[in-house]
Formats: C-alpha cells, structure tokens, sequence
C-alpha cells in the first residue's frame, strides 16, 4: 500500500492527470459533486438573513433590511439562555463522549479477542445506527413519570423522579442517553488506530516490568493521541449543535430553560411559523463561531502538538 | 399541385379555427347542470388515519367522488394529504412558498392573506353570483355579512369564509364523578375556591374507597386544557379586552391573568393536579380508569368518556364553569374573533366555479340525504366530501331539534343532519346500553352538555368576546410566533415553579419585544 501511495505521489506531481489519478479524480466527483449542490449552492441563499424575506416576493423581490435581523435575534430573552444551554449540553457531550470513547477502547483492546469480545463490540455499536426517533420514543417512555425506571424507583420505596420534566436534570438525561447511543460507536476510530500498535512494543515493555496502566499509558495512549487530537478538533467545529433532532423529540415546554438549545429554539420561532430570514440569521452566525472555534482549534493543535491534517 | 395543396392548407386552418371556437364556448357550465365534460379540478385536505372506507374505497374513490361524478361530471383529485390539521397547515405554507396550489382548497386567515398579496387567488365574485344555489347562499348569510365581508377585498370576493363553531366549542362544561361527590357529600362548586375544595376531597379523602392513595382531584389535559381554568378564574388567553375607555389591551397580560396564575401553582403544589399533566399522554385515561374525578373540557368530551362508561359504569354530572364569585356565576367563556377556514380558488384553475358547484352539492346532501352522511355502523361518511360550508354551530342546532322530537315523539321537523344522533339517543332512552349511545345521550339529549352550554352560554351570550376580529396585522405576523412561545413557556413555568415575578418581566418583555406595535395596530384598527 504504502509504495502505491508513493508513487502516485511522484507521478502526480506537475501533471494534472496520470494513469492512476483520472479513476480517483472520478471516484471523488460524485461526492464533490454532492457537496457543491446541497453545501455550496444553498449558502447563496443566507442572503435572506439580511432581508425581510417573504417567500411569495423570493429573494430578488424581499426587501433588504441589513442587520435588523440579526439585531431582533439577539434581543430575544430566550436566546442568550438557549447559547448558555447548547455549550453546557455540547461541551458535556463532547467532553464525556471522548473520555468514555477512549476508555471503552483501551478496555476492549486489553480483552482477549473471541467470539465475546466481538459480539460485545456488535452490540454497543448498534444504537449509533437506531433514529432519534426511536432511541428518543423510547426513552421517552422508559423514563417517563410512571414508565419503567420510575416503578421500579417506587418499588423500592423511593419517590418517583420525573426525568423529563425536571428542568435540572433534564440536561443529564439528555447527555446520558446520548452517551449511551453514542459512544460505542465512536470507539471505532480508537480501536482501529490501537490494532496498528506493534504488539512487540507490549511484550517488551511486559518484560521490562511495566504493569497493564503503565503500559496503556506509555504505549497506547500515545499511538492514538493523533487520532484523540483530531476528533478534538472536528467536535470543537460542532459545539454550537449540540443535537437537534434528540432534544426536539425528548424537550417539552417544562424543560426549556435548561434544555432548550439554539437551534430548537430557532426552530419554534423561525420554521414553524415561517420566519425563515430569522433562521438563517441565526445559521450565519452559528457558522461564524464554529469557523472561528475550528481555525482556532486547529492552529493551538498546530502550534502545540505538532499536529497537521493539511 | 400546389393550388391544391394551397386549398387544403386553408381548409384544415379553417376546420380548426371552428373547432377551437366550439371548445371555447364549453369553459363554463350552464348554472344548475352537469358540465358536457368530465372536468378534473384537484385539491388537498386532511385526511385522519382513522377514517373508514368500505369495499376497497379510498379518498379518491368513495361514495361522495362517485356522487360528484355522476352529478356533476366533476372529478377530485387529491394532490396529497396529510394526517392532522399541524401537518396540513405546515405543507400549505410550502406550497404558498413555492406558488404550487392545487385547484381549490382551504386556507387559515394568515394563509389566504399571504395568498392574496401575492397574487395567487381567482377572483370569485361571477361565479359565486351566477353558479351558488340559494341554499349555499343563505348559509353564507345565516350570521349576517361577516363571513362574506372576511372574504371580500375591493369588493371583489376571494374566499368563502367558513363561519366559526366557536360558540359552542369555546365554553368548558365542568364534569364531575357522581359517584365521588356523593362520596364526599359535597355539593357541586359555583365558585373557584369552591372547586378546589371538592378537588382537594377527591385527591385526599379517598372517594373512591378503596384505601389506597390514587387518586387526584381535577383532570387537565395538558397545556391547552388550562384555559378552562383560566376564564373560570376571569383571565382569557390571546383576546383583546375592550378596556372600557377607548383602549384595547391584550388579555394575557392582564392582573387576572397573574392570580390565575398564582392559583393554579398552588392547586399544582398541593396535588390537585397530576405531576406530569403537561406531559402526559394518559390524562383522558385517568378519568376512564378512576384516578381523576373532575375536568373542565369542551361539550363533547362524553366521547372520550365512553371507555370508563363501558367498563366501570361511571356517571357524570354536568356543570358550567365556577366563577371567582358567587355574583359572576358561571363564569363567562372567551371567544376568539375571526375566521379560520377561508376556502380558495388558484388563479389558474380553468373551472373556478367547479368548488362552488362541489359546495353546492354539499349543502343539498346535507341537508336532504342522510344515506350520504352516516353509514348504518356509524362510518361518518360526510368526511369524504372534497369542499364543505357548515352552518355555524350545527351541533347546538340539531341538539335543539333532537329534543323537540325526543319529548314530542314526532321525527317530521328533525333536520336530515340530526337523525343519526336522533337514533342512538333513542336506543338509550330504550335501554339499550351501548356505549356510543350513552355517549351521544350525553351530548344531545335533554339534560346533556348542550343543555349546560344553551342555558348558561349560548342564550344569556355569556361570553368575553376578542375585540379583534380583522386579518392579522404586520406586527402578528412578524412577532406573533416568538411572543405565544414565550407566554406558553412563562406560564408553564410560573404554574410548576411558583416564582411570579416571572410573570412582570413577562409583562416587560412582551411589550419590548413587538407586543407594544401589535397594541398600537390594534388600536389604531379598532378606533377607526
């Protein structure tokens, strides 16, 4: 593999074509092709972030009202606490979904591989697949005042907890179940990287005398920071999310003060009753940080750790 | 050769001139006949899952299309439906962004202002004058000229404006256990303290007897069943208040609105209401299965009670609202002003007075043929017409004929709409146990519901009227959408929480934040 890559390398250069690159070039256009028509093309259309759009009038006949917009989201009372809401929500996810990823992953890679291992594998990886949707429906229903964990809570003489209506553990639920779909299969990436360590370096550092901490300290924890900084990076790109379509379905009017995030909340004023110029002012400005987040997250990995993607 | 080629040409130019000429002369029907040709005019609705059809119909092949073709030689087409009225009116807003509507269908008042600004509606005046039976005529009329005024612009008319139920779907009737109240010995509640009183015995005295800590006194079904609580307590959500001295001020944030408020985190703190009663989606089912004893709910609330007639026997008591006091008795129901079901025709649709004929239809099977409005097994088959022009509040009118024939046993004056209802009343009076007759008993019969809402709302017009009834004004359209949200949230957290002063800053926002304009539009649109 690795001479392939080099020599594409050494061919490529100073020629837009050679034999090898014409099929990747045609490989990538579908996927480029995809992402010129629905990521490119519609950021023509932010234009109505600056406008008092009304969809009859389209964008050429909507008036132009510059930053107005953006001055009337801003002043919003339920902005500023949905912003302070999305970085609690999303750093906690971000943060924990790592920590937990990364762990899980140096565990399996110290189990001895077998049948149970892998189906242990199967099994945590299979929630990333399920729709909110589902994993939202039924959690909805599990943790609901008189669902499953509440009659089980009241069996052993305990008041029951009313998880989706207690705005100050909402937030905890909202983490905790997205730990519990996601962090399977984030270990994915971790594991892979932890299989390309040379098993050599175990043995030796065994017969050193090094004990099973010392030895994922010194020798898989390193092999997969790479990896660990460039998940980094990417999450810090995505940190004003902080999950839609989970806290739609799971969020109901008691809980909006601590779980209502930006988007959600821009859905409720902006879609639902078509104030799409709103919506979009608040896309822009999303954009605009996580622009900023990324550039400046990847610049402090550059500068701190040597690390490039590019 | 070319003379003769010359001539031919000539004469199929001519052939085809008059044929275009014939085909012109057959854009509209003759008033009160069936259109020569089948014409296809397309339309969108609702359409509920739990809608029966029988032998392999569907909405586009049913009784009433078939009615519609043999009749009219009119064929429907539904372009798509959509299961709720939320989702209905969320694709009608894509289709108003992009200018695909089909033929004819039904717009909100928000809808059909959007449409008509942008140009997208035919002009109805002709076609109403020339092609509307007298019977749809005087059901426009019925109420006087505000559903024609609503949709008329320059005096050209561009919807017809379905007059609202509002009257009778407004009121709450207060619903109470029987069993229960006897139980406790208490008598029903003319006044709000009152009510929490009997609440309260239901919640802790054990009504139920059977030793165990179940039960709670009154049911709310989420946060749309809290305006009953609200009027009762004489604060209305979403009206406009005629002040007194020439001003109008929105009702929400009003004082009455803020003990109401108060008063409701209370009776949520003692456990008067259900913890999650916000959330859940079993509150009817408490009341069917003996965990709630009282609800304040619309007239036909018996429906959802038939559950817990058939399986436990419950009986119900049925009152109007309590009031703040005594004097007040009972207290008065909001009433929104406006309409919401504009019916419209697309600029480009050939045949604008196809949706005039279709309404036509409707008012004539209304009103004479019962075989096209229930099936033997109770299948509400006036669900499949396409087009429908109600008259307003339909439900309290057959109430008042089914009476008349249940006391004097004589069916000739009952109007065809009512027969039905007739029916199942009867199999009650006659001992028949069926739950949907109990139901419907509870509903039209003499001491019913209807009963409650004639003699303490209807007649007296015990009502609290919202002052404004015109199209939506700049300021709602722009700030309507972020202002009821923060309401709904505000209020939802003042009645679990309890910290009022959230109620003030309330006040404060609701103003800054487009409140103040929509105020001034609305005065400014009332003095004029």
């Amino acid at each position: 593999m690795r001479n392939v890559a080099l020599q594409v390398k050494k061919e490529g250069r100073g020629k837009l074509r050679s034999r090898g690159q014409g099929a990747l070039h045609l490989m990538l256009l579908p996927s480029v092709l995809l992402l010129l028509i629905f990521s490119y093309a519609p950021m023509l259309g932010l234009v109505m972030a600056f406008q008092n759009f009304v969809p009859a009038k389209g964008f050429f006949g909507s008036d132009w009202v510059a930053w107005a917009n953006f001055e009337y989201v801003f002043n919003l009372p339920g902005l500023w606490s949905a912003i302070g809401n999305t970085l609690v929500i999303s750093l906690s996810k971000i943060i924990l979904g790592q920590v937990l990823a990364i762990l899980l992953a140096l565990m399996l890679n110290e189990m001895r591989k077998n049948a149970f291992t892998k189906s242990i594998q199967t099994v945590i990886y299979l929630p990333h697949f399920l729709s909110w949707v589902i994993v939202g429906g039924i959690f909805l229903d599990v943790l609901s005042y008189d669902g499953v964990v509440n009659q089980i809570l009241q069996a052993l003489g305990k008041e029951p907890i009313y998880f989706m209506g207690n705005a100050s553990i909402f937030p905890a639920v909202v983490v905790g179940t997205h730990l519990w779909k996601e962090v399977g299969f984030a270990t994915i990436i971790y594991l892979a990287a932890l299989t390309n360590v040379d098993p050599g370096l175990y043995e030796s550092a065994a017969m050193d005398g090094a004990s099973r901490f010392r030895r994922i300290w010194h020798i898989s924890l390193p092999a997969i920071l790479p990896i660990i900084i460039l998940v980094s990076v990417l999450n810090i790109g995505t940190v004003l999310d902080g999950g839609f379509e989970q806290i739609l379905i799971m969020y109901n009017p008691m809980v909006y003060s601590t779980g209502d995030i930006i988007d959600t909340y821009i859905y409720r004023i902006g879609i639902e009753q078509t104030q799409y110029s709103i919506a979009a002012a608040v896309g822009i400005a999303k954009s605009a940080v996580s622009l900023l987040l990324v550039s400046s997250s990847y610049y402090a990995a550059h500068r701190f750790a040597g690390y490039r993607i590019f | 050769m070319r003379k003769i080629l010359a001539i031919l040409l000539v004469l199929t130019l001519l052939a085809g001139t008059t044929a275009a000429l014939a085909a012109t002369d057959e854009t509209f029907a003759t008033p009160g006949e069936r259109y020569a040709e089948t014409v296809t005019v397309s339309t969108v609705r609702i359409l509920s899952p739990n809608l029966v059809f029988k032998d392999g119909d569907d909405i586009n092949n049913n009784l009433w299309t078939r009615y519609y073709l043999d009749e009219e030689n009119i064929k429907v087409e539904y372009r798509w439906t959509q299961p709720t009225s939320e989702a209905y009116e969320q694709r009608v807003d894509l289709s108003l962004t992009t200018g695909d509507l089909p033929d004819f269908m039904r717009l909100t008042a928000t809808q059909y202002e959007d449409a008509l600004a942008a140009g997208l509606l035919a002009d109805l005046t002709e076609v109403y004058e020339t092609y509307a039976s007298p019977a749809l005529k005087e059901r426009m009329t019925l109420t006087g000229d505000g559903p024609i005024n609503a949709g008329t612009l320059d005096g050209k008319l561009y919807a017809l404006v379905q007059e609202t139920d509002n009257h009778t779907n407004y009121p709450g009737i207060l619903f109470i256990r029987k069993d229960w109240r006897e139980a406790v010995d208490m008598e029903a509640p003319t006044t709000v303290d009152e009510l929490i009183e009997l609440a309260r015995a239901f919640s802790e005295q054990d009504p139920d007897g059977n030793g165990a800590d179940d039960t709670y006194g009154l049911m709310v079904d989420q946060y749309v069943g809290l305006r009953y609580l609200m009027n009762c307590m004489g604060a209305y959500q979403g009206c406009w208040l005629d002040m007194g001295d020439g001003t109008y001020e929105y009702s929400s944030i009003q004082p009455e609105m803020r003990s109401a408020l108060e008063t409701l985190h209370t009776m949520y703190a003692d456990g008067l209401l259900k913890t999650d009663f916000l959330t859940s989606t079993s509150n009817w089912a408490d009341v069917n299965s003996g965990k709630a004893g009282m609800f304040i709910n619309s007239y036909t609330s018996p429906l959802s009670l038939m559950d817990g007639y058939e399986q436990s026997g419950i009986e119900w008591e049925m009152y109007p609202m309590p009031a703040l006091t005594e004097e007040s008795y009972p207290a008065a129901s909001q009433l929104p002003n406006g309409y919401d079901s504009y019916w419209v025709v697309n600029k480009d649709c050939e045949h604008p007075e196809a949706m005039i004929k279709l309404m036509n239809v409707f008012v004539d099977l209304q009103t004479n043929r019962s075989d096209y409005l229930h099936d033997t097994d109770g299948t509400p088959l006036y669900e499949y017409n396409a087009v429908s022009m109600n008259t307003p509040d339909n439900n309290y009118i057959n109430y008042l004929s089914i009476v008349e024939a249940l006391e004097s046993g004589d069916t000739s004056a009952l109007a065809v709409q009512a027969v039905q209802a007739y029916d199942y009343c009867q199999a009650y009076l006659s001992g028949s146990g069926n739950r949907n007759d109990w139901a419907y008993y509870m509903i039209f019969g003499p001491e019913s519901s209807c009963t409650v809402l004639g003699e303490y709302y209807i007649d007296p017009d015990n009502y609290v009227q919202s002052a404004w009834g015109g199209a939506p004004t700049p300021g709602m359209i722009s700030y309507s959408a972020s202002l009821n949200s923060l309401e709904e949230e505000t209020f939802i957290q003042i009645i679990v929480g309890g910290d009022l002063t959230a109620f003030d800053s309330f006040v404060n926002s609701w103003y800054s934040l487009g409140g103040e304009t929509i105020t001034q539009e609305v005065n400014a649109g009332l003095s004029a």
